[in-house]
């Protein structure tokens, strides 16, 4: 479904991404694992068009899509579900879930937040509350349920579990596979919390320095020597 | 205490063209990191084009202030493709330089063109004041501030209560988040600089219905702006619709009082006292 092909990715002048391929298929949930600054927001920055590769391709359902515009890939079905949550703090709840569905028709929008907001009781007592006072945990609701509202077939999540409660992430990675294994969304993860996401994830690959040094299936990867001295700390 | 009031109504719709006039300016360096020193000039070009209009197309003057509106807008489109396109990615001070360039080529090609003439857009309005309760007005003057005020709500409803308002404040608060939820920035960036240009034009022509046009009339303008700007706190329209009106009684209150010589001093003497006391203006979040 999606498939980057040796890409290269660079801020200004330094190179982040040194030639990474990796391929995620329908209805895979796929774990992109690595340690701070190996590039892992990178590589999703740069699949949902906020940054183009130098070198390299990816291609989504065949069609090269590393020239489009953000908001032309949004349109696709790849929808991204940022790094540090990043809701719009001074809309609120409802304004940031109606926003969250600005490709759909009107009517759309309204028959999806009522799914969110039966999904996400939460997000419905909070509606008309902005966004940025509410609780971490909460705010990652929202931004997961902001990221649910377009429709998406293909969804990219970056460090969901950050900054939360043992309790919180576990309810979130649940969020995450039922989003998969549910609704059939195709899912790229990307985690710092490896434990967490190798224990959904049906494969995984391992960034390091802007390269993969490891791919496999999320069972093999837990068993993996290297895997669990580095990030697994057994 | 007549007096009083009567200098505070005229600060009232002096300021509501200030405001007018900020908008825009607060708008597109809040969105967009443009040091817009041509602002000025979108305003000097309303006073030119309706003039304009007026001459040469015989058009009355209500008709003038919408066509003069629309081509300013249209202008504001032209000059974001043109030019400010090129600045979004760029230090803000090259912004300034390159507006500073855009000012200084837009009054020379009107002076070229039009001549250093003063003149005064003809209005339809009889020069004999009103009294409205003790106190002195011109039709005019009331009628823009009927204008200004009219247009500030339209803005606030177009920015708190539209799809396209929610996405500019989207697209102010978090851009990239903004576009990954398939809002064109481009788009934004560019109806932003327009409606600011529009804005502009339209003070342009209701001060110049009553104040003189002249190729160079924007500098000063533009100063003024920026002030108004660094009252309400930059990037933040709500400051600038009160730090607009602020200035203008300010401005208005010290002419009738103290000395009407030193009535562009006054703001700046309002901006050094933000500026020490509330260094990030009166407003201080960026806001739409
Ligand atoms: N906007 C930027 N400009 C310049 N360099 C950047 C920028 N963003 C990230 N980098 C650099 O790129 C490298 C990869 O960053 P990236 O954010 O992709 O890492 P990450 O794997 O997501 O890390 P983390 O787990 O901390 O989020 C880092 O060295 C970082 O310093
Ligand atoms: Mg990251």
């Amino acid at each position: 479904m999606l498939e980057i092909k040796d890409i290269k990715v660079a801020y200004k002048r330094t190179q982040v991404i040194y030639g990474l391929s990796l391929h995620v298929d329908e209805g895979e949930l796929v774990a992109l694992i690595g340690a701070n600054g190996a590039g892992k927001s990178t590589t999703l920055r740069t699949i949902s068009g906020l940054l183009h590769p130098s070198a390299g391709s990816i291609q989504y359902r065949g069609a090269d899509i590393h020239k489009l515009l953000p908001e032309q890939i949004v349109r696709l079905g790849i929808a991204h579900c940022p790094e540090g949550r990043r809701v719009w703090p001074k809309l609120t709840v409802e304004e940031n879930l109606s926003l969250g569905g600005y490709i759909l028709p009107k009517q759309r929008v309204l028959e999806k937040m009522e799914s969110m907001y039966a999904h996400f009781p939460i997000l419905k007592d909070r509606r008309s509350q902005l966004a940025g006072s509410m609780s971490g945990g909460e705010q990652q609701m929202l931004a997961i349920a902001r990221t649910l509202m377009c429709q998406p077939s293909f969804m990219l999540f970056d460090e969901p579990s950050l900054g939360l409660a043992p309790r919180i992430v576990e309810q979130v990675m649940d969020i995450i596979a039922n989003i998969n294994k549910k609704e059939n969304v195709t899912v790229l993860l990307v985690e710092q919390n490896a434990n967490m996401a190798l224990s959904i994830a049906d494969r995984a690959y391992v960034i390091e320095s802007g390269q993969l040094t490891l791919e496999g299936k999320a069972a093999d990867l837990r068993q993996d020597d290297y895997v669990r001295k580095a990030y697994l700390g057994k | 205490m007549l007096e009083f009031f009567q200098q505070l109504a005229n600060g009232l719709i002096i300021g509501s063209t200030y405001a007018l006039l900020t908008i825009g300016l607060t708008m597109v360096f809040g969105l967009m990191q443009i040091l817009n020193y041509a602002h000025g000039e979108f305003y000097m070009l309303g006073g030119v084009v309706a003039f304009w209009v007026t001459q040469a197309l015989h058009l009355n003057f209500f008709l003038s202030i919408i066509v003069t509106v629309a081509i300013c807008f249209m202008l504001g489109l032209v000059f974001e493709r043109i030019l400010m396109r090129r600045l979004y990615e760029v230090p803000i001070v090259t912004t300034a330089i390159v507006t500073v360039g855009l000012s200084i080529f837009l009054q020379n090609s009107v002076f070229m063109l039009w001549g250093n003439v003063p003149r005064t857009i003809p209005t339809p309005f009889p020069l004999k004041p009103l009294t409205i309760g003790g106190l002195t007005f011109t039709s005019l003057r009331i009628f823009v501030l009927i204008v200004t005020i009219a247009v500030i709500v339209f803005t606030q409803i177009i920015i708190h209560r539209t799809k396209l308002g929610r996405a500019m404040r989207a697209t102010f608060q978090d851009k990239d988040v903004a576009a990954m939820t398939g809002i064109s920035i481009r788009k934004i960036y560019a109806l932003t600089f327009a409606y600011g240009s529009a804005l502009a034009g339209l003070a342009g022509v209701l001060c110049g219905s009553y104040l003189t046009i002249s190729p160079f009339m924007g500098s000063s303008v533009t100063t003024k702006a920026w002030a108004i700007a660094i009252v309400g706190g930059i990037g933040n329209i709500p400051g600038a619709i009160f730090g607009g009106f602020l200035l203008g009684v300010v401005e208005s209150l010290g002419a009738g009082y103290l000395s009407a010589a030193y009535k562009d001093a006054y703001s700046f003497i309002i901006v050094i006292l933000v500026l020490v006391f509330r260094p990030n203006g009166l407003f201080s979040k960026k806001e739409l």
